[in-house]
């Protein structure tokens, strides 16, 4: 039997606040998972540049064959070393704004971005909150205004491009899964990184080795604009909105969980080992830490096709998460 | 709707890194300052990789300000400021809470800026502060007329702010928050990206894939 719906209501209040207070929050705050890939970064770092070597030692014909392609790779070589203290400095930047932040309230990065929402609706919610995007469209201009955010978005694209003055509208994707709560997730997507999105679509025997390509691809165009060391989303499969979302939806994971399939587990580690060794470096200035993280999100796709989505974050990684449960009355 | 829900502030959160070094303590910056502003003769020294602390008065302006210095050479006018051995700072800051001199202030994309940074080098600017790589361009015009562009922490928009002494606006009011505006900055922390020889640490540190 399904419930009656008259017999459940949404605390709407609570909602707002929650809401508001995320967003506020992660403005503010950088979340532990993205703090903890950044802090123990100046370890992995090490321990990737001694890889390196030891790599270099145990394949010394490959090293030698990587010298004669050309300067652009001894330059990359000597760059490597010579560039490690910018990456420790910039690091050490990075440390120095978190906790300014943490003191002052004011945003990590003036670029407090668009607001980007996922929004999953349990398939056992018997109703939705009414209005409920009208309720975090004004918790979220309240937490704009009210944490002194930049107010970054223009109400149409081309011509005007007058500010809205409020940072909204938001923007909303909704799917339905399991369960008996509604989740809203969401990111202050920052246009820096924004601007680095990429698709391809991909010939459907690219494989494994042709999705590395393309990734690290979009990773090396972007190079420095981004603001590295980046979080890197892929999408892969479906259509091609659907890699470009899954991609996006791929940023939100926690940084330290992997793919539940294995093989798309090893996908992820093998791109970050990769990612790392394009010499970009924390603020493009060089060095080995290039990426904190690769998330892979796939689903089905057609057989005539391999879409790769890619979507990136700079490392001020403002996500955030939070679950409301309906009450019975 | 909701405006009796009243959300107040949000919880502070445990600060982490309290005891951390002052910036002139860090090995990259110590002894590195440079006084603003400075002449040709001063950054002649410096090469791209070389952190620097900078305090004294720099100029902060993006795009419109950049369309409208490079129309206002071009058609031989006289600029409402003097550009001779500035440094123009590209940023668009988040709003000042009233008890603050400014908010969050960090850089934003350089690249945007390249088509303006020639003229305005020839015009006697000394330098830029921005974040990313520029165009060739930009590295040649550096060269040619011994110009400098600094790279800032790109994220790093709490931190600048707390080396911001005070704000004024300098010209082209009209352009509200995107207006040229002077800040007078103390310990500000920079990398040399491109030095006045043209070398690009950017170039340097790229790596093709094929």
């Amino acid at each position: 039997m399904t419930a009656n719906i008259r017999d459940y209501e949404w605390d709407l209040d609570d909602i707002y606040r929650q809401f508001y207070q995320a967003v506020r929050k992660a403005g503010v705050y950088l979340p532990d998972d993205v703090r903890s890939a950044l802090f123990s970064s100046s370890e992995l770092s090490r321990h990737t540049e001694r890889n390196s070597d030891l790599q270099k030692e145990e394949h010394p014909q490959e090293s030698v064959m990587q010298n004669n392609q050309g300067n652009q790779g001894n330059q990359g070589n000597q760059c490597n070393q010579c560039n490690q203290g910018n990456q420790d400095l910039v690091l050490s930047m990075i440390r120095k704004n978190i906790a300014e932040a943490e003191k002052s309230g004011l945003p990590l990065c003036q670029d407090t971005g668009m607001l980007i929402l996922f929004i999953d609706i349990g398939k056992d919610v018997p109703t939705l909150p009414p209005n409920l995007e009208d309720l975090l469209e004004q918790a979220a201009a309240d937490a704009y205004r009210d944490g002194f955010f930049r107010k970054s978005i223009v109400s149409e694209p081309v011509y005007e491009r007058s500010n809205t003055g409020t940072n909204l509208p938001l923007v909303f994707h909704y799917r339905f899964v399991p369960g008996n709560s509604l989740q809203i997730s969401g990111m202050l997507k920052g246009f820096g990184c924004e601007n680095c999105s990429s698709l391809d679509m991909l010939n459907p025997t690219a494989g494994e080795d042709g999705v590395c390509t393309a990734v690290k691809e979009a990773v090396n165009r972007a190079g420095g604009k981004p603001c590295p060391p980046i979080v890197v989303g892929v999408g892969i499969g479906g259509s091609a909105e659907i890699a470009m979302l899954l991609s996006k939806r791929a940023l939100l994971r926690d940084l330290e969980a992997r793919n539940s399939n294995a093989r798309y587990a090893a996908l992820e580690i093998r791109l970050l080992q990769e990612i790392n060794k394009l010499n970009i470096g924390p603020g493009g200035l060089g060095g080995p830490l290039t990426a904190l993280g690769v998330s892979v999100e796939q689903t089905a796709t057609h057989i005539a096709g391999l879409p790769v989505g890619v979507s990136i974050s700079c490392w001020a990684d403002r996500k955030f998460s939070l679950e409301v449960y309906p009450h019975e009355q | 709707m909701n405006n009796n829900a009243n959300p107040g502030d949000f919880p502070k959160q445990k600060q982490e890194f309290e005891k951390l070094e002052e910036l002139e303590e860090l090995e990259e910056l110590k002894g590195r300052h440079i006084s603003l502003p400075a002449d040709k003769e001063t950054i002649s020294s410096l090469q791209a990789g070389d952190a620097v602390l900078l305090s004294g008065s720099i100029l902060v302006g993006r795009d419109q300000v950049h369309k409208r210095l490079a129309a206002a050479l071009r058609n031989g006018e006289e600029l409402p400021v003097d550009i001779t051995n500035q440094l123009m700072y590209y940023m668009g800051p988040a709003p000042a809470p009233p008890n603050m001199i400014i908010g969050s202030c960090g850089p934003t994309t350089a690249s945007r800026m390249d088509p303006f940074a020639e003229i305005l080098l020839k015009h006697g600017l000394l330098g830029m502060i921005g974040k990313g790589p520029r165009s060739r361009s930009v590295a040649e015009a550096a060269a040619e007329y011994r110009g400098i562009y600094f790279y800032a922490f790109g994220g790093c928009g709490a931190l600048y702010a707390s080396c911001v002494r005070a704000i004024t606006m300098a010209a082209y009011e009209d352009l509200g928050p995107e207006a040229l505006y002077r800040l007078e900055v103390k310990n500000f922390p920079v990398v040399t990206a491109i030095d006045p020889s043209g070398k690009d640490i950017y170039a340097s540190s790229e790596k093709t894939m094929k």
